[in-house]
């Protein structure tokens, strides 16, 4: 079985600055991610797109200083493990040290010839894990958001940055946050025409959070840019809008758009539809936390740092020695705060395997810890401005899919906690229980989608606090491996 | 008997909902506390297959016979969707030895009325054509049926509800009171004692520690068993499949994990596959080495599953009994106590008899002959330190 | 209908895996689609105007939804492999698509 010092799970800004830290106090790193190549979600700027298109704004500061760390991966001894996809995480308990053990599979490069041999997989050991998975984007399901055409507003991004294709020749753009502006710019960049861009929440809203933005600065002349280059391009920038229903046959072919009132709730008789072929929706993010679930650590649900997320303490290392968790991962705060928590991960991991003592680390730590929290807390900040508003969930119709992998409706759902035999003073239906009423999180995604918005749910029809919901129960796979890898492959 | 007063079941699995049912059509309903959600146990993590071929005993074969009677009823009568269907299984063998002693079982059981066909690798390919071709044969066994096991919980648990049966979920039973005369008198629980004079303890492998409150040691210990779900593959199994050795790995007693084939297909068209049989004490983790063994069980028999993907797995805790027949019945030593629980695999399959038997017991104070096999009395340690 | 930017011409991913030709075709379903160095599959096929990758159980069309592999939804198969998702799948020269678009259920293994 192979072993590394330190196993880097997810090539984003986070993994890199892990991967990079460690590495260069000589530990023996390995860099594992699923895409092809580094850059997770947010280094998908690509120099060549971007340099033919004048209409762009430059890169941001953390866009220059991910792409600076992507450049420098392949001169340090980081053993990188792409196209992997880490299956598994547990640990053996020893008296000292504990020892974390990541199952990989690694997809075939050619995915084979007639009937194709899939790889096989593999177990690897390491001393430290850093868990840098990083965040999904959630969104407040409606009435034909399943259509072919109505995609995340990350998805639209990736699309259009890192691959050049436009998701659609008339796009709308609807969601809260401030993802919305760079997607935007980023289409009308490619010649899409962006016919507008929705924001749920209201300026006026903003402005009792000032205070955060100090020591922020790169990020507000960031947004300040992207609104000059909105401007430039005259695409209406609406707040306290959103979509409502989506319509079409085989794909998109229209978007219903409605005003919402101050409580989020769409105003009917403000409907207006719009012909549109690509519909971008996004409100916040979620921690991709199935890793951290599965090794045991200990959760703790806070809206402001977008849900469920591992507890951590200042060193970033969650309740299972050995096992930290950076960027995105463990709380959404932007890329920024990212690349200093994979800096403060990697040096934890270095003194958990006594490559260095604390004094040492407080020196290498130097200004981290403290432009992290500046970091973060400009990013909670976002979070609770942008915070789908409660009223929202009026948009999701008894017939509107939660489930998507199972096609399981709102009305299903409702009518499963309605007969789940828990009178209100009792305790809580979790969304296991619900699982057990209904197929929801029982498709391949295991309710990486469904499973933020029934929690939701949960809390508006029973009135209980959302940390009644729970979690899904993870197991291994976290993600679909084939029969073929595992039958063939490596013994634990 | 005459003072049964109120009737806790303590347990909303497959196993509680079954009493619950059958105590509520004989109008009796029960209040079933449930420490989680209804199927949160053992009956979330089965398949719900209803087997006679992997029978031991004459004695379970009857239980077997009666209970899938029972299935077939309530899949008709009961308003829910079971996902109950009796297309039979294909328990298949890869050496002629192995085939031999296929052959031998099936003549046992013919013999006790059950319907048994020998097939040949080509018998075999016209009811399976995307099994392996390399196998000697199989036996088909059509009279065996699945459920869902979540569904038919669910069904049965929303029945007795209707039938005036009260479910408390979130509602852990740590104990049972008994009073000065050693009968009966509440149950313990983390809101309080409820005060009832019958207990049905349907707890499975969480039974022990409750019953040992009231001076009794069961010989229940929890036999852990791995389930891996694939992605849709529609078409590729008819039947649900067992490999021969199964029955064997379901008898033995053996340390170490045994593992072997089942496949089931489910309405939604995803496989569930099994099997693993392990004493680990009550750990549910689930273990990637016995997934790794259960796929290449599940691709040395199906080939066509290579190029499929596991989406997601999980492990439960099969209440395993030293003569594989559950208890159910009296504790005769502690009046008002009843059990119902100890059916290693077969929870699914003898759910209703159990309820039946144990309906029968609480209304009647009697049961029927095939009830005797599995008197909890017969267990003469059951009686432990009071 | 989505196109790239300008058509023929690939971008050049900063850090594509494989260097070497820009562009080249994929085999979707017998047809020839262009496909750029460092693209996914996903990314080649809404450039082609393909949005409708597979169908669900009950006959639904879907697409890219979450564009990073965790939705499940953009399921194709790819070199008889079924259940690859488009969207993290790297589009590379000589390869086969199959959507699963033709029937109702279809599973989308060779």
């Amino acid at each position: 079985m192979a072993s590394t010092d330190v196993a880097v799970v997810g090539a984003g800004p986070a993994g890199l600055s892990a991967a990079l830290t460690a590495a260069n106090l000589g530990l023996k790193v390995t860099l594992i991610d699923e895409l092809p190549a580094p850059g997770g979600q947010y280094l998908v700027g690509n120099p060549a797109i971007h340099s033919r298109d004048t209409k762009q704004p430059p890169f941001s500061a953390a866009e220059r200083q991910g792409l600076a760390l992507l450049g420098s991966l392949a001169q340090t001894s980081v053993e990188t493990r792409f196209e992997t996809l880490v299956w598994h995480l547990g640990s053996d308990y020893e008296p000292f040290p504990r020892c974390w053990t990541l199952g990989l599979y690694h997809f075939p490069p050619e995915l084979g010839g007639q009937g194709g041999i899939a790889g096989k997989v593999e177990y690897l050991t390491a001393g430290a894990v850093i868990l840098a998975s990083g965040a999904r984007e959630q969104v407040v399901p409606f009435p034909g958001w399943t259509l072919p055409g109505v995609m995340t507003i990350g998805a639209a991004q990736l699309l259009a940055r890192r691959h050049g294709v436009a998701a659609g020749r008339r796009v709308l753009l609807a969601g809260s946050g401030p993802l919305l502006l760079p997607a935007a710019v980023h289409l009308a960049g490619l010649g899409a025409e962006v016919v507008a861009l929705l924001e749920a929440t209201h300026p006026l809203d903003w402005l009792p959070h000032g205070p955060a933005v100090w020591g922020n600065w790169d990020r507000v002349a960031e947004g300040r840019r992207y609104l000059a280059a909105l401007r430039k391009a005259r695409i209406p920038y609406r707040f306290g809008q959103t979509v409502v229903r989506a319509l079409g046959a085989e794909g998109l072919e229209a978007a219903v758009v409605a005003r919402l009132d101050s409580r989020g709730r769409p105003l009917r008789d403000t409907e207006e539809q719009i012909s549109v072929d690509a519909l971008c929706v996004g409100f916040g993010f979620v921690p991709n936390s199935e890793l951290a679930q599965l090794a045991g650590a200990s959760f703790r649900f806070d809206p402001a740092n977008g849900g469920w997320a591992s507890e951590l303490d200042e060193g970033l290392q969650t309740s299972a020695p050995g096992l930290f968790v950076a960027g995105e991962a463990g709380g959404i705060a932007g890329a920024s705060a990212a690349m200093l928590e994979g800096r403060l991960a990697g040096l934890g991991a270095a003194c958990h395997l006594g490559r260095l003592n604390e004094a040492e680390r407080t020196r290498e730590q130097t200004t981290s810890a403290g432009r992290r929290k500046r970091a973060k807390r400009f990013g909670v900040m976002l979070n609770t401005l942008f915070a789908p508003p409660p009223g929202l969930s009026a948009i999701t119709t008894q017939d509107t899919v939660i489930c998507r992998c199972e096609e399981v409706t709102a009305g299903e759902v409702r009518a499963a906690i309605l007969a789940g035999g828990f009178p209100l003073t009792r305790g809580a239906m979790t969304l296991d229980a619900l699982k057990t009423r209904t197929r929801v999180g029982q498709g391949p995604c295991q309710g990486r989608t469904c499973g933020p918005i029934l929690a939701r749910m949960l809390a508006q029809e029973t009135g209980r606090p959302p940390t009644d919901a729970g979690m899904f129960h993870v197991r291994p796979p976290i993600k679909p491996v084939p029969l073929a890898a595992l039958a063939g492959g490596e013994q634990p | 008997m005459s003072e049964r007063g109120d009737v806790v079941i303590i347990g909303g699995g497959i196993v509680g909902a079954a009493c619950a049912y059958y105590l509520g059509g004989a109008d009796v309903p029960a209040l079933v506390l449930e420490r989680d959600y209804p199927a949160s146990g053992t009956s979330r993590a089965c398949d719900g297959l209803i087997l006679y071929s992997d029978k031991l005993s004459e004695a379970e074969l009857a239980l077997a016979r009666a209970s899938a009677t029972l299935w077939a009823d309530l899949a008709a009568s009961l308003d829910a969707d079971l996902e109950y269907n009796r297309r039979g299984t294909v328990v298949l063998y890869e050496t002629e030895e192995g085939l031999a002693a296929g052959r031998r079982k099936a003549a046992e059981l013919q013999l006790a009325g059950v319907r048994a066909e020998v097939l040949d690798p080509a018998g075999l390919r016209a009811l399976e054509p995307n099994l392996a071709p390399d196998l000697a044969g199989g036996v088909y066994y059509p009279d065996e049926a699945q459920v869902d096991a979540r569904a038919a919980t669910l069904a049965m648990l929303d029945a007795a509800r209707a039938m005036g049966a009260v479910l408390r979920g979130n509602s852990e039973v740590t104990g049972i009171r008994l009073d000065a005369s050693g009968r009966v008198c509440a149950v313990t629980t983390r809101d309080g004692d409820v005060p009832c004079r019958t207990v049905v303890c349907a707890a499975g492998v969480w039974s022990n520690e409750i019953v040992r409150t009231a001076g009794v040691e069961l010989p229940v210990k929890p036999r852990k068993g791995h389930i891996l779900v694939t992605a849709r593959a529609p078409g590729l199994i008819a039947h649900p499949l067992l490999e021969g050795s199964y029955a064997a790995s379901v008898k033995s007693s053996a340390e170490g994990v045994q593992v072997a084939l089942v496949a089931e297909m489910t309405a939604s068209d995803t496989l569930l596959l099994g099997s693993s049989r392990e004493f680990l004490g009550y750990d549910r983790t689930v273990s990637p080495a016995v997934v790794q063994a259960i796929a290449a069980r599940a691709v040395r028999f199906l080939p066509g599953l290579a190029q499929r993907s596991i989406i997601r797995s999980y492990a439960g805790l099969r209440p395993w009994s030293p003569d594989h027949l559950p208890l159910v019945g009296p504790v005769d030593s502690v009046p008002g106590l009843y059990l119902a629980a100890g059916h290693e695999g077969a929870g699914i399959g003898l759910a209703p008899v159990t309820g039946q038997i144990l309906a029968g017991w609480i209304v009647r104070d009697e049961a029927p002959p095939l009830a005797e096999a599995v008197r909890p009395g017969r267990f003469p340690s059951l009686m432990g330190e009071r | 209908m989505t196109w790239n930017r300008s058509p023929g011409a690939c971008p050049t991913a900063p850090s594509s895996a494989a260097p070497g030709d820009e562009s080249f075709t994929i085999d979707v379903d017998g047809a020839a689609v262009p496909a750029c160095n460092g693209q996914t599959v996903a990314a080649a096929l809404l450039a082609s105007g393909r949005q409708v990758f597979r169908r669900t159980a009950t006959g639904a069309p879907r697409g890219v939804f979450c564009g990073m592999g965790v939705c499940f939804d953009c399921l194709v198969t790819v070199n008889g492999q079924g259940d690859q998702r488009a969207c993290i799948t790297p589009a590379r020269p000589g390869m086969r698509v199959r959507l699963g678009i033709a029937e109702r259920g279809h599973d989308g293994v060779d």
